[in-house]
């Protein structure tokens, strides 16, 4: 049994937040997003060579084979300087699907998604659901392959993708297309996001795909595609822990320093104790965190219950953190020039992809309704032997 | 995976081998009654059966060291058991004996206070009460002013303790008295083991809105108690209270194995009546009980791995209260209009009802007492005040 990091993630996390804290600047974040891709480029092939591109990915296909702990780590270390590089949208979903569901030949471009060159996003949930992704994109035979027809509204990561990663309804159930970024009859319209990051609006018109740029053959590939996707939901709640223990931090120190009525703020105790709720939150966050990595490891209800879970509780946590550090920052909170504002966005940001808190919770209700026994005891109650 | 919470070989065979021993040991009038409890505590005719199997097996306090009649198991061991027996639906046996008296006397007590008292405790001969809180001295406990005077080789204490929870069927008090005035509050605090049935006590009982006689006022006029009986030195007493907190805190496992109890007893509740998880807002609390459960389960875990600081002990006492509180008022929103109807008759299972109408009946007096969960022990105030000066911002 183990809840620490080892020597190595712990090396890994220190040169992570060290790159970052020198890399990633609040004041120049505006013009960054502004620029040509929306992010640092430049940051992006450090981050390459530095191998944490090759951390999602398996050994076969050029990564570093790590667990959901090793890249954790990198995810949370972005977070905590509102990084804007799509080491989630590319490495870990994009690089993750083309490795899950592609064939040998169809994952050969991940060497580029390795060392960086190469951009994926996955263009999947149209409209978020209780249960998962809504896809109405279609997938019909054409001369020579597929053609596809849908929209995929505001995805993440997608307006610098050089390859998109489309699912679409064929008739075999969900499949997931390699769809290049200049193919004909896809527009990629760039679209800001809540917190600044830029995402595009993806509209398929008639576009052409060759039968081998459907990943693994004509298959259903939602079980395994959403699988994936827990990967992400899970580094994404990571990341997500990065970003409020920075908001502990700034806000203790606000709160120390901040004099009003002769004292500074944290002489009063309506102060520490919601300064104390956030820490609770916190702690409380990063354990559901630490129990949807290893959930991963996980099938069936037992997966669901602790992805939901980490999603859930992250996200409960992240809203009265986020709403918290705004509230005792006073006015300066609700400005532009204060990072604080610029974290609670990407916690709004947070609960509004994969599945919000509610969303989340009823997920779970509905695996507790169905078989109650593994909620009415210890975890380790229900534990069984390895085969 | 570098996280990992799966037990060993070993582990889930000593898991497997309690998990039997309980099944085969458990009373069922004691499964009954602690399925059917509505108070904080476990009565003794509920707990004492099960003190006696245990006792028997050499299983009453496991974690103690061997030579004071324990069986020296490891924290993950001890969690194990705990968790085992919440899942069992076992009651907790003598929970001051074994939480406060029992650590006091072994670490703060004479040989002679251990060989008079631990025996006794461990057999469940003696049934210890909790004498800390006065009328005035709640969350300032520091304040109290019960006085123990000097007088020879014994102490004469004059005073009255409140709170006591089943003192009322206790023979035996632990009290923290002020033996000596001068200086701060904290300075003149001495701990003393009370003889419940020594001239001059007298207990007068406190009923509750739950319906439940639990606690007590225990009036002190001259009880004359033996210096022997004092653990530890005159003006101790605050160090050894440190102490004991400090010993609560590694004892993980119980808070949440209680909670997964709870939540199986409102899930059970919700399996009777189909309609019930139909009730506007009843599926969504559960989920979010569910997720707030699991996430403390693996709070605690952590706590259990990687040790357990004042931070920590008082966010599982915050957060656990809080889940109990949401447990039961989820329970009697899904009881809907049923709950109005009241049953003073106590304990529940005198009365000739099927067991269905007896949990549905012990529904609105359970949530009625749990409002205390978030006042003793450290109201919630008083935690959030020790969390606020002790996490940590790395």
């Amino acid at each position: 049994m183990n809840l620490r990091y080892n020597d190595e993630q712990v090396m890994l996390s220190d040169s992570a937040r060290r790159l970052l804290a020198d890399r990633v600047d609040f004041t120049t974040r505006a013009a960054v997003l502004a620029g040509e891709a929306g992010f640092d480029r430049a940051l992006w092939r450090e981050m390459a060579e530095m191998g944490w591109l090759a951390v999602p990915l398996p050994e076969r296909d050029g990564g570093l084979g790590g667990d959901p702990a090793d890249i954790g780590v990198i995810a949370e270390a972005m977070g905590e300087v509102l990084a804007v590089e799509p080491f989630l949208t590319s490495a870990v979903l994009g690089a993750g699907v083309l490795s899950a569901l592609g064939d040998d030949a169809q994952r050969q471009p991940l060497a580029d998604a390795v060392s960086g060159e190469l951009i994926l996003a996955l263009a999947d949930d149209e409209a978020g659901g209780l249960t998962g992704s809504t896809v109405s994109t279609t997938a019909v035979r054409a001369a020579d392959g597929w053609m596809l027809n849908g929209v995929k509204p505001v995805v993440p990561g997608a307006a610098a993708a050089d390859v998109l990663l489309v699912s679409a309804r064929t008739e075999s159930g969900v499949g997931v297309f390699c769809i290049p970024r200049d193919a004909a009859g896809l527009t990629l319209e760039p679209v800001a996001l809540l917190d600044g990051v830029r995402g595009a609006d993806v509209t398929l018109i008639d576009v052409r795909a060759a039968g081998a740029a459907l990943l693994g053959g004509a298959v259903d590939v939602r079980g395994r595609l959403d699988a994936v996707i827990d990967q992400a939901v899970i580094a994404a709640c990571f990341e997500m822990l990065g970003g409020l223990s920075v908001l502990m931090r700034v806000t203790h120190e606000y709160c120390g320093a901040r004099v009003q009525f002769g004292r500074p703020l944290s002489a009063f105790q309506t102060v520490r104790h919601q300064l104390a709720a956030m820490a609770v939150a916190l702690e409380e966050a990063r354990a559901a965190a630490r129990l949807g990595a290893i959930a991963l490891n996980a099938q069936g209800a037992a997966r669901v219950r602790g992805v939901s879970s980490a999603k859930a509780k992250v996200g409960r946590s992240a809203r009265l953190i986020s709403n918290a550090a705004v509230q005792l920052h006073g006015g300066m909170g609700v400005t532009e020039e204060l990072n604080v504002g610029a974290y609670l966005k990407r916690a709004l940001s947070f609960d509004l992809q994969f599945g919000a808190v509610e969303t989340h919770e009823l997920r779970v209700a509905a695996l507790v309704r169905s078989d109650a026994t593994p909620f009415t005891q210890a975890m380790m109650c229900g534990q069984e032997r390895a085969a | 995976m570098s996280f990992d919470i799966a037990l060993s070989a070993e582990q889930l065979d000593f898991r497997d081998e309690m998990r039997a021993f309980i099944e085969a040991h458990l009373p069922d009038a004691s499964r009954r009654g602690v399925e059917l409890n509505v108070a904080s505590m476990f009565e003794p005719e509920i707990s004492r059966p099960w003190h006696g199997v245990l006792h028997a097996q050499g299983l009453a306090a496991p974690g103690w060291p061997v030579e004071h009649g324990g069986r020296g198991w490891d924290a993950v061991q001890q969690y194990i058991w705990r968790m085992e027996c919440w899942r069992a639906r076992a009651p907790a046996i003598s929970p001051f004996g074994m939480r406060l008296v029992a650590p006091a006397i072994m670490t703060f007590g004479t040989e002679a206070q251990k060989a008079e008292f631990l025996p006794r405790l461990l057999s469940g001969e003696d049934y210890w009460c909790q004498g800390f809180s006065e009328p005035g001295a709640g969350s300032d406990l520091a304040s109290l002013r019960c006085q123990a005077k000097r007088d020879g080789d014994h102490y004469i204490l004059n005073g009255t303790k409140l709170w006591q929870t089943h003192a009322h069927h206790s023979n035996w008090m632990i009290t923290l008295v002020r033996t000596d005035d001068g200086g701060r509050p904290q300075e003149g605090v001495s701990c003393l083991l009370v003889d419940l049935r020594a001239p001059g006590v007298t207990i007068r009982p406190i009923h509750t809105i739950g319906g439940d006689h639990e606690v007590n006022q225990v009036f002190l006029d001259d009880v004359r108690i033996p210096v022997a009986h004092r653990v530890g030195d005159e003006g101790q007493g605050w160090a050894i209270t440190k102490f004991l907190l400090e010993e609560e805190r590694r004892s993980a496992g119980n808070a949440v194995g209680r909670l997964r109890y709870s939540f199986g007893g409102l899930l059970r509740l919700l399996a009777h009546e189909p309609g019930r998880w139909g009730v506007p807002g009843v599926e969504a609390r559960v989920g979010q009980i569910a997720v707030d459960l699991d996430a403390l389960e693996m709070v605690d875990l952590g706590q259990l791995l990687n040790g357990a600081e004042a931070f920590d002990a008082s966010l599982m006492k915050l957060r656990a209260s809080q889940l109990e509180q949401a447990i039961s008022e989820a329970a009697v929103l899904a009881l809907g209009r049923a709950a109005l109807r009241w049953e003073p008759v106590r304990p529940l299972e005198m009365l000739s009802l099927p067991d269905v109408a007896l949990e549905a009946l012990a529904v609105v007096p359970r949530h009625l007492n749990g409002r205390a969960r978030t006042i003793y022990g450290g109201a919630s105030e008083v935690q959030l005040d020790i969390i606020s000066k002790t996490y940590k911002n790395n």
